[in-house]
């Protein structure tokens, strides 16, 4: 069986016209990562018995003619913060090895009553802390294009995933650029709809105002199929916005789709794009906005505030917002208990946090606790929710101009592992041209565009106002029907 | 804002504020990360916030209610991270 760049699309006309079975499908990808995890470390956790008995049902309703989704019978994977009852859900962090999920992220339940087939948890930077996934306490997965370098992060499992052919499509997440940034790295689609389109109920919480869900696939319009099954409205998220289920997949056109105006606008930050850039990931961009003006847009340079002015908004308000989170884990009700008997509960409890926790939970906790505490809280955490506000309306005056914008989803290609080591602030570096349409809840795509010299993908983002989810998909459609090599 | 220079004692009050035990021998370790975790934000002194509203969060619905209705929390029973539980309560190892 070719599952070279599968997709979600080929794979459900096999399953219909009964190819192979569901079954069969599945324990292909299962023999794939037996023989190569190992290799890369992208899977935690194999749920093969759960997988199969998942397949198994979608061959039953063929078998008896029924409808299916078009997710039903497909292999997927959920990224390790992602509860899924009776599943470990250690977010890769060796404080919660022990935990067992008592209940389904909201996300993960849609696609389960799709019939999604779901083939194991994926490895992370540990809390979702990183831009690398080398900072798991469970070993750092390795980029199955070059083993000698890092996937990107925090979501790297997803991303390796796909491309090693483990899952057709990955689950994951981001806070600033965890799926975008891996998915860049790795040469894969990575999409994330605007905050509060898919639930972050169930996903281990990192930054509370920032966490989305997204996914990894290798096309866009499987990246629409998937969001329609987990997009929508959540009652047990409180930042759920109230939309309806979204129609993306049927509404997906390979055009420009205008907001106002005649003309196609096209946004390109002079920020995105200067010497901070590597300058063949530069040349790769440019290159894609001739092509897109070639077809019709008209491409135009803007100013954005400096990402630097993002990245330390981000660096602030995540770790505040991370210091709070992580509180909830003290190893009483769940989570590592130290062998050593503290003087008091409170003592047991820094004791368990103490020795529970990585040196990336420990730091970011700790700073994060650090702005928030009195004296500094103005200074510091409140300074930044100001800045955060100019990011917003700097967004809101650029989308005036234009209707979408694009830039260089990494300033460089995946680096060398060990890149993160002795570097505090890896992650928050990494991602800084993911930053500020994260701060702003925007929605975005990376799509591959090109390889580099030494064979390695550039990525390519593109992201708009909130709820312009279909023009950016539609955008980069466009880009996959008619300008990808 | 400048940057503020932690010392040992200050990243060892933090540590106690967020309940996270560090040996004394590590404590200048989480300071130099710290420093340099602070100094990178320093930049934000640069922007004029005079008079700008703060953003807590992105799309602005505000007064999320739901119906005011019960419903089953997580069975206990089922509950499989519970290393000693008795009477609905989680037992913990005896504290003098």
């Amino acid at each position: 069986m070719d599952l070279t760049k599968a997709t979600i699309t080929k794979l459900n006309k096999d399953l219909l016209a009964l190819k192979y079975s569901a079954v069969e499908l599945a324990q292909n990808y299962l023999a794939n990562i037996k023989a190569n995890n190992s290799k890369y470390n992208i899977f935690l956790e194999i749920t093969e018995e759960k997988a199969l008995a998942a397949a198994k049902a979608v061959d039953a309703k063929l078998a008896k003619n029924e409808d299916i989704s078009k997710l039903a019978g497909i292999p997927t994977s959920f990224k390790d913060n992602y509860n899924w009852v009776d599943t470990h859900t250690t977010a890769a962090s060796k404080i919660l090895t022990d935990y067992i999920s008592p209940y389904t992220a909201t996300v993960a339940q849609r696609l389960l009553d799709d019939n999604a087939v779901v083939l194991g948890k994926t490895n992370m930077d540990a809390f979702a802390h990183g831009s690398s996934t080398e900072t798991s306490d469970f070993g750092a997965t390795k980029n199955p294009l070059d083993v000698t370098r890092v996937p990107g992060g925090s979501s790297g499992g997803a991303a390796a995933a796909v491309v090693a052919e483990m899952s057709t499509y990955a689950m994951g997440s981001e806070t600033a650029g965890s799926v975008r940034g891996p998915a860049a790295w790795c040469g894969t689609y990575g999409f994330v709809p605007s905050f509060g389109m898919n639930s972050r109920f169930g996903i281990v919480a990192m930054g509370s105002s920032l966490d989305r869900p997204g996914v990894f696939a290798n096309s866009v319009e499987d990246c629409a199929i998937v969001t329609d099954s987990t997009a929508g409205h959540d009652s047990q998220d409180a930042t759920s916005v109230r939309l309806n289920r979204t129609e993306y997949t049927i509404n997906l056109k390979a055009e420009f789709t205008k907001r106002t105006g005649d003309k196609f606008k096209l946004g390109l930050p002079r920020e995105f794009l200067d010497d901070r850039i590597d300058a063949e990931v530069r040349a790769a961009v440019l290159k894609v906005a001739k092509e897109y003006e070639q077809l019709g847009a008209e491409i135009v340079e803007i100013d954005l505030l400096d990402p630097k002015y993002s990245m330390a908004v981000y660096t602030i308000i995540c770790r505040s917002e991370v210091s709070s989170n992580l509180a909830r884990i003290d190893g009483i009700r769940y989570g590592h208990y130290s062998e050593i008997l503290a003087e008091s509960v409170i003592d047991q409890i820094a004791l368990n946090r103490g020795e529970g926790f990585g040196n990336e939970a420990k730091l970011r906790s700790m700073s994060g606790s650090y702005a928030l505490s009195t004296g500094y809280y103005d200074a510091y955490y409140k300074k930044a929710q100001q800045v955060r506000t100019l990011i917003i309306e700097d967004f809101a005056q650029a989308f005036k101009q234009v209707d979408l914008i694009i830039g260089p989803t990494m300033p460089t290609v995946a680096p060398k592992i060990g890149v993160t080591a002795n570097n505090p602030l890896f992650g928050e570096l990494a991602d800084i041209l993911t930053e500020p349409s994260a701060l702003a809840g925007l929605p975005c795509i990376s799509m591959p565009i090109e390889l580099d010299s030494a064979g390695l993908p550039i990525g390519m983002q593109i992201f708009g106002p909130q709820f312009s989810e279909q023009a950016i998909l539609n955008l980069a459609y466009m880009f996959e029907q008619k300008l990808a090599k | 804002m400048k940057a503020q220079i932690l010392d040992d004692n200050t990243t060892a009050k933090v540590a106690d504020l967020i309940k996270i035990k560090i040996p004394t021998n590590e404590l200048s370790n989480y300071t130099k990360q710290l420093n340099t975790v602070l100094d990178a934000v320093t930049l934000l002194s640069e922007v004029d916030t005079k008079n700008v509203k703060p953003t807590a969060q992105t799309h602005g619905l505000t007064n999320v209610w739901r119906e005011d209705v019960a419903t089953p929390g997580l069975d206990m029973a089922k509950y499989k991270n519970r290393r000693n539980f008795k009477n609905g309560y989680f037992v913990v190892k005896k504290v003098i």
